[in-house]
């Protein structure tokens, strides 16, 4: 079951990938792409990594989604269907993602898998935690949310108005019926 | 009676009436939104959502056309009733029973229905070609946007396939080079003026130009400068229920239109006076509502003045607002007296200040904004002179 | 925790569709009292108004679809459809008389991954119709998720900090005693607003504002309409639901079964974030957004410290 499962969304995963180069609009090739990591965030589930699992999809959906916000800055064409390709460069393109999958493949294939050793832990989010955090749990904590705290400090600083403030919203009010 | 009858009738037995009004069809539409509270159905918010159009008073050629557009994609069971500048209260109660028992047509409009798919969408191109689009198979890693509003009004070069017009790209006020949509606000829109229609140009949700139109204006009398203080009352509450529609406060809305009936009722002051002050205090002690009209819709009182505007027109939304609300407070008691432009409620001033002044204010604000700031000045372009765009 | 049984899987989004209903129906007669109460037909005006969702569900369910020109209609649908698909999955973690449908034990992030979902639906829904007004009411979303998704964030990870797990039963059953709602009450007033942002409804329901004649959904009608109006109310439910478990203990009261209490619990959330849309206009995100930055987020920030220390000791 979960390895009909596995192949499933690994088939899933890679079809909705290539999809990305396939579709004819940038709005279906940024969800192809969402779709694609979807299905490997839920691969991720299929092996009990439950925070992972759902955190590369939480973060795959909000990246995509802030990708969206950036398309339509540059371009209001609601749905998209200009038809436009997604491939640029086909050749060289081609040549380099036809290496690097070669490569990776071969990786998996060719590297000694370690044999599995001792039990998987209790809680693999705790683990996890321990893993990549360690003695230094709390350091990282503080330091996160002084990262978060410059970069909103930041960005207040600098943003003298917003997108919708308007410089010298007083003078041309005046003005009335100016063009 | 099968059961797709049975379900229709059942659905369309509280259908979701959209209320446009022509510039003369005010009290048409008073009477229509009446009605239609009476029975206890809910406004639509868009003729997209809806199959029941009410037209309200006689709209001119262009008008016409706007609603035409709206109507051929209406989404069947449908239907679309009129009601005349002069109808009575009867004859609105006849019109809605006439379009429920139209809309419960199965077999008719099942036969519309079956038409429009055939005939397809509404395209703003001509809608007999525009099929080929092979030949419009762009490589391209550029934008392009296009254009397509509600009301109808196209103005572009290039097209994309399918016949939409694509937009073009402008230098925006952020130093970036973004695409421009061209995007008619009005005529037919719910809490409007009616008879304006504002062409926009848009670079995201900020308006960069507005060109304002009057659409089929007639010279009527605006209604609520009829005499007495009864009507100009009316008025404001009218305007201000907009005003907090737009503001997305439906429930304060909805009292505001309530009050107003009462005052046309003939309703007396003294039932009125405590029913509005808790509106009165709800609406103008809302932190949230100050916070989202303050500082939007400036003008200045020179402005104000060299336009021709009513010294009430000054300030921002807000005090707009404010204005409204203490000019109502003012008027219940003495709602039989003639009314006297030395008073507070002075009558219109006429709409064309208004409409010299709204795309001075609407350039630069976000959409949200531009709607709050049109519905603040709320012009009666009743009492415009036949001035047809 | 115990696997639940099958019936719990059934159970479950009968539960929600009734409560989501009956949001629903409260909206409806909300509206008819602030506009008057009044109404002709079977009954008086408010008791008439309970039916208004059943004849609004029948109407939509006969209505045509209606198109649009080059409409984008297979994303269109995909954000259609997410909404309520999303909305239920979140609930299967919801603990419902001790024990959820779904025994995640990272409950908390699953919930806020479906929620999110929610922003590519609704962003969806409005590209997808090729209509300027649409487009802006789904960018709209967009922007109101960048305010009101951090603050969500700390206020999710305060309550998990609390009880030490990211497991909704595990979070409910940490408060044995005092409410988490009691002591971390900056969080369950952020959470509250957040409740109402990510079902964009009242005060935060700019993105289908009126000034937009309808905004995302303005180009949606018949069935299109009906799933995503559906799959508002189901968001609703369940952003209620889960306040429950995060903040109001939740299944623990006296007398009656956990299941009731979650119940009760969840209806009065409901009942006060459907009622807010009378009582507040909408707020529009280039003034909230400042908000939501300089005083919501340090304030959450401030809170989970507070609550941190009390952990700690």
């Amino acid at each position: 079951m979960q390895a009909f499962a596995f192949w499933v969304l690994a088939a899933a995963a890679a079809g909705s990938g290539a999809a990305v180069f396939v579709v004819d609009s940038m709005a279906r090739a940024t969800f192809s792409l969402l779709g694609s990591f979807l299905c490997v965030g839920a691969e991720l589930l299929l092996i009990d990594l439950h925070y992972l699992g759902v955190l590369v999809m939480l973060m795959m959906i909000m990246e995509m989604l802030v990708m969206a916000v950036f398309m339509i800055m540059y371009m209001m064409n609601p749905a998209g269907l200009m038809p436009m390709s997604m491939v640029h460069n086909r050749r060289g393109a081609l040549a380099i993602s036809g290496t690097a999958f070669a490569a990776l493949a071969a990786g998996a294939v060719l590297v000694p898998w370690p044999e599995r050793r001792g039990a998987p832990p209790a809680d693999p989010t705790r683990a996890l935690g321990e893993a990549v955090m360690g003695p230094k749990m709390l350091v990282m904590m503080v330091i996160g949310i002084a990262i978060l705290a410059t970069m909103i400090a930041t960005v207040v600083l600098a943003t003298h108005r917003g997108r919708y403030d308007r410089p010298g919203s007083d003078a041309r009010a005046e003005g009335g019926g100016g063009g | 009676m099968g059961l797709r009858e049975r379900l229709v009738r059942f659905g369309t037995a509280r259908p979701r009436p959209f209320v446009v009004a022509s510039a003369g069809g005010t009290r048409a539409r008073l009477i229509a939104e009446a009605e239609v509270r009476r029975r206890g159905w809910r406004e639509a918010g868009s003729p997209a959502e809806t199959g029941l159009l009410v037209v309200c008073g006689d709209p001119g050629a262009a008008l016409a056309e706007a609603i035409e557009t709206v109507w051929r994609d209406a989404p069947g069971p449908r239907a679309r009733v009129r009601l005349p500048a002069e109808a009575s209260a009867a004859e609105a109660r006849r019109v809605l029973d006439a379009a429920v028992a139209e809309l419960a047509d199965v077999a008719a409009q099942h036969a519309d229905a079956q038409a429009r798919i055939t005939a397809g969408p509404w395209n703003p191109a001509a809608p007999d070609d525009g099929g080929d689009t092979s030949a419009m198979d762009h490589d391209m890693d550029h934008g392009t946007g296009h254009d397509r509003g509600h009301g109808g009004h196209e103005h572009h070069m290039m097209m994309r396939p399918g016949g939409l017009a694509m937009a073009e790209q402008e230098d925006d006020r952020d130093g970036l080079r973004l695409d421009v949509l061209h995007v008619p606000f009005g005529p037919v829109l719910r809490a409007w003026p009616a008879g304006l229609r504002i062409d926009t140009a848009l670079q995201g949700d900020v308006v960069q130009l507005a060109e304002v139109t009057a659409v089929d204006t007639t010279g009527d009398a605006p209604y609520w400068d009829g005499a007495g203080v009864r009507r100009r009352v009316a008025g404001r509450l009218d305007s201000a229920g907009r005003l907090l529609y737009v503001a997305g406060w439906d429930g304060a809305a909805s009292r505001a239109a309530l009050l107003r009936d009462g005052v046309l009722d003939g309703a007396s002051g003294d039932v009125l006076g405590p029913r509005f002050a808790v509106f009165a205090r709800r609406v103008g002690r809302s932190r949230t509502l100050r916070w989202m009209t303050g500082g939007i819709g400036r003008i200045a009182p020179e402005a104000a003045e060299r336009h021709g505007l009513a010294a009430r027109h000054g300030g921002d939304v807000a005090v707009r607002l404010d204005g409204w609300l203490s000019e109502i407070a003012a008027g219940l008691p003495r709602l039989d007296e003639p009314a006297s432009d030395r008073l507070e409620l002075g009558g219109e001033s006429g709409a064309a200040g208004p409409l010299a002044v709204l795309p001075g204010l609407l350039e630069g604000e976000g959409l949200a904004a531009a709607r709050l700031i049109v519905a603040s000045l709320d012009p009666d372009l009743a009492g415009l002179g036949r001035a047809d765009g | 925790m115990a696997e639940s049984p099958v019936w719990a899987v059934v159970a479950l989004p009968l539960a929600l569709a009734a409560l989501a209903w009956a949001a629903a129906a409260l909206d409806a007669v909300l509206g008819a009292a602030s506009a008057g109460g009044t109404g002709s037909g079977p009954g008086p005006g408010l008791v008439r108004a309970c039916g208004d969702p059943l004849h609004e569900a029948v109407r939509l369910l006969t209505q045509q679809r209606r198109r649009t020109l080059m409409a984008d209609r297979p994303l269109t649908r995909i954000g259609v459809v997410v909404l309520p698909v999303a909305a239920t999955l979140a609930a299967v973690v919801v603990p419902l008389g001790g024990r959820a449908v779904a025994d995640l034990p990272v409950g908390v992030v699953w919930f806020n991954t479906m929620e999110v979902a929610v922003w590519g639906a609704l962003w969806l829904t409005g590209w997808g119709a090729d209509s300027a007004f649409p487009l802006a009411g789904g960018y709209r979303f967009l922007a109101q998720g960048m305010a009101y998704e951090l603050p969500h964030m700390f206020v999710l990870i305060t309550a998990a900090l609390g009880a030490g797990s990211l497991d909704l039963g595990e979070i409910a059953a940490a408060q044995d005693g005092l409410w988490f709602a009691v002591w971390m009450p900056v969080a369950f007033a952020v959470y509250l607003v957040s409740a109402l942002a990510m079902a964009f409804w009242g005060p935060l329901g700019h993105p289908l504002g009126g000034d937009l004649a309808g905004g995302a959904a303005l180009e949606l009608s018949g069935p299109d309409r009906l799933v995503f109006l559906a799959g508002r109310y189901l968001l609703l439910t369940v952003a209620a639901a889960v306040a429950v478990p995060l903040f109001l203990g939740g299944g623990a009261g006296p007398l009656l079964p956990a299941w009731a209490w979650t119940l009760v619990k969840t209806c009065a959330v409901l009942g006060a974030l459907v009622w807010a849309r009378r009582r507040f206009p909408a707020v529009r995100m280039e003034r909230f957004m400042g908000i939501a930055w300089t005083v919501l987020i340090p304030a959450t920030l401030l809170q989970m410290l507070v609550v941190g220390v009390v952990v700690l000791d």
